[in-house]
């Protein structure tokens, strides 16, 4: 009776790791036509989304459209979270079975996916022209120089920043032209500032457990995790200084800790700091989550490296895939390749949704240049605009996730062990490399 | 003959489904999982890389931490959750006590509170500036402390939230197991003057001895799987300081993509796991 039980409590533990991945076995033999969820008997196309949140309602509106003048073609929405996404492609990509006509990635996520499942998204070279979109775009959906996802919605960062803390510490934001001026400026601003609950004003928020910060430094010093044919460079010239930028940053002590989404939104509610380093998508939740500090907050670029020209960086943003085993395939890229160039709808899920195209053409509609009133005023889109161009392509490779999380690690070593970061980037590198093997 | 013949047949066929499902669902999947740990998921197909995967493991930095940790809960907060619910349900079986169901269900509740409820619930208590917990320590005079930023901190909240949750599930089994001891060793332990703590050690703890073994070896599995805390609270950090085996097992499947070292991974736990209940029965059965 008790050995039974410690059989069954054994197998109980290797049954949690091998249901969980046994779901993934079967390797890529599937032929297309295996797959007929998608294809209805009298001729008509179904083409089945999936996608989260305010992207779904903008493909829906896009499928609203372009069904006048393809009135042939169904669609069915299904709304699903990131990570069911993930799981769920990890599955259905390994079986070919189940799997939807088009699908919402964020953009650091393609190349993963198209690396390990090399047959798995349908290239879309002959719809996607590269010149018309923003490099870093182009950069996330190119795997093995293959283009396997069209570029949607881009993440250009600048800073948004409080125009009447800064004006109450007598601090002007165009005489903030480096990293070393922003940290004075914070200092200043602590000094002179209460928030509404009476405690210091913070000049930025940071989440010391995350790479987020440095990772927006280091795209900003034109550097990235993997060079162009995916050897890890995390020690390279430009990591380290990114890296000595973050941690003089939070050591001053001008930064306020986040640990997650909810606190982030908590430092607008709050408002807890001066200044938000963050990319376009979060005009959206500022302007939600502090209606009324309506006209107190204005947008500024990045400040610029010690003796470098300031630079653009990038964060977040989406592309959509089409899976190579759909039945659908030409449809479902002539949907894609509508809802995504139409430069109405470029526009309309910009101003609904905050969706910032990286269809550049779209930009030459007078919307992009109007001065937004929440801002004071400013027009704030030229910025975003402007700093996006210039952001270059980064090679993502198939071992991006796991750079991620190693790279929080060190940042958690740098800002609140104390670490050294040249130290810190050495042993990462090292531990990458023999993870990696490269 | 014949009927003999179908009767004998006849339970097998009723037990067919149970077992195609368990051969499907529970053997398959452990043999595959077993295949899958000595390949590589690369390029879409799995290729055998022999013993690599073990390398690997053994020679990754973060294993050895999230072993760490997954041993140091295990050893702090198994001994001191079983203590916890012995005393529990020893003071609710005692018969002072008033509304003695309404203690039962309070003690229980967390076991059947939503995980992500109640992990958002002590994210705001463990919270440093604005959170319950640092609010009271600073009403003592303490400093404020980094609950989710410094490693030792951020150990603890987990192990606090992970005793929380499970005490009153290990409190109601203990207490089944005491309530069958006849209460007449009580009595003629109380006439002979044996005090509350004699009580206790002599008459209560070697009664449900039996049953303190199942709710240690349960807790211990649970421990050594556990990932919903340190996912959901600390998602691991700060560097790695709480991640688990549970929670690296699923990042290197389903974030990294990595199913072989994953499998790996997962056949590590089985032999740690299995080796630990093994000896527990085998301290139990020497005493």
């Amino acid at each position: 009776m008790r050995k039974t039980k410690l059989v069954v409590s054994a197998a109980a533990v290797s049954m949690m790791a091998a249901l969980a991945l046994s779901g993934c076995g079967g390797g890529t033999t599937e032929s297309a036509a295996a797959n007929g969820e998608s294809s209805s008997a009298e001729g008509a196309k179904t083409i089945t989304v999936w996608a989260w949140d305010v992207a779904l309602k903008q493909l829906q509106a896009a499928a609203e459209k372009y069904k006048e003048t393809n009135p042939d073609v169904e669609f069915v929405f299904e709304e699903m979270g990131t990570d069911q996404i993930y799981t769920k492609l990890a599955t259905t990509l390994s079986t070919g079975n189940g799997l939807a006509d088009v699908i919402l990635l964020e953009g650091e996520q393609v190349s993963g996916y198209a690396s390990k499942y090399p047959e798995g998204f349908a290239e879309l070279s002959d719809i996607v022209s590269s010149d018309d979109f923003l490099p870093v775009k182009m950069g996330e959906v190119t795997v093995n120089d293959k283009i396997v996802g069209f570029p949607w919605d881009a993440g250009p960062v600048a800073v948004f920043y409080r125009t009447d803390y800064f004006e109450q510490a007598g601090v002007n934001a165009e005489d903030i032209q480096t990293w070393d001026d922003f940290i004075e400026a914070g200092k200043k601003i602590e000094a002179t500032c209460t928030t509404p609950s009476g405690e210091p004003v913070k000049m930025l928020p940071i989440s010391p457990n995350s790479s987020g910060f440095y990772r927006l430094l280091l795209t900003e010093n034109k550097g990235s995790f993997f060079d162009a044919e995916g050897n890890t460079i995390v020690n390279s010239a430009e990591s380290v200084e990114a890296m000595e930028i973050a941690k003089k940053i939070y050591d001053s002590g001008i930064a306020y800790n986040y640990a997650d989404w909810s606190e982030y939104e908590g430092v607008v509610v709050n408002e807890t700091v001066a200044a938000i380093p963050e990319a376009v998508w979060m005009m959206g939740t500022i302007k939600d989550k502090g209606p009324e500090q309506s006209g107190k907050w204005g947008v500024m670029p990045l400040p610029a490296f010690p003796g470098k020209e300031a630079a653009g960086s990038t964060n977040g943003g989406s592309n959509i895939v089409i899976p190579a085993v759909s039945a659908n395939v030409d449809t479902a890229k002539d949907f894609v390749q509508f809802a995504l160039t139409d430069v109405q709808l470029q526009v309309d899920g910009f101003v609904n949704y905050g969706l910032f195209p990286s269809y550049i053409p779209a930009y030459e509609d007078p919307t992009f240049s109007e001065p937004d009133e929440y801002f004071g005023g400013q027009n704030i889109y030229e910025i975003f605009i402007e700093l996006g161009k210039t952001v270059p392509a980064v090679n993502y490779t198939e071992n991006f996730n796991e750079a991620l999380s190693a790279a929080g690690a060190t940042c958690a070593q740098v800002y609140l062990e104390g670490a050294d970061p040249t130290e810190a980037l050495e042993s990462l590198q090292t531990d990458l490399v023999s993870k990696f093997g490269k | 003959m014949k009927l003999h013949k179908k009767t004998r047949f006849f339970p097998y066929a009723m037990l067919l489904p149970t077992i195609v499902i368990f051969a499907v669902f529970m053997i398959y999947p452990i043999l595959y999982s077993f295949y899958l740990s000595f390949t590589e998921f690369t390029g879409g197909t799995y290729n055998f890389v022999g013993l690599q995967n073990y390398i690997e493991l053994f020679h990754d930095p973060v294993f050895y931490k999230a072993l760490f940790n997954t041993f140091f809960y295990l050893i702090i907060q198994v001994p001191v959750m079983i203590s916890l619910a012995l005393l529990l349900a020893v003071l609710i079986e005692q018969k002072f006590i008033r509304g003695k169901g309404f203690f039962r269900m309070a003690t229980f509740l967390p076991t059947i509170t939503s995980l992500v409820a109640y992990s958002l619930v002590f994210k705001v208590l463990f919270n440093t500036n604005y959170g319950l917990i640092n609010y009271v320590v600073e009403l003592f005079g303490g400093e404020k402390i980094q609950w989710i930023y410094s490693a030792w901190p951020a150990r603890a909240s987990i192990i606090i939230s992970i005793t929380w949750r499970w005490v009153g599930y290990n409190m109601i089994i203990l207490l089944a197991g005491i309530q069958a001891i006849p209460t007449e060793m009580y009595e003629s332990a109380s006439l002979d003057g044996a005090n509350f703590w004699q009580q206790l050690f002599y008459i209560t703890i070697p009664a449900i001895k039996p049953i303190i073994l199942f709710t240690t070896i349960t807790s211990t599995i649970g421990t050594l799987q556990l990932f919903d805390e340190p996912y959901i609270l600390t998602q691991g950090g700060p560097n790695y300081a709480t991640i688990t085996l549970g929670e690296y097992l699923y990042d290197n499947g389903f974030t990294y993509l990595k199913f072989g070292f994953a499998s790996a991974l997962g056949y590590v736990m089985v032999i740690i796991i299995g080796l630990l209940s093994w000896l527990q029965f085998r301290v139990n059965k020497e005493e």
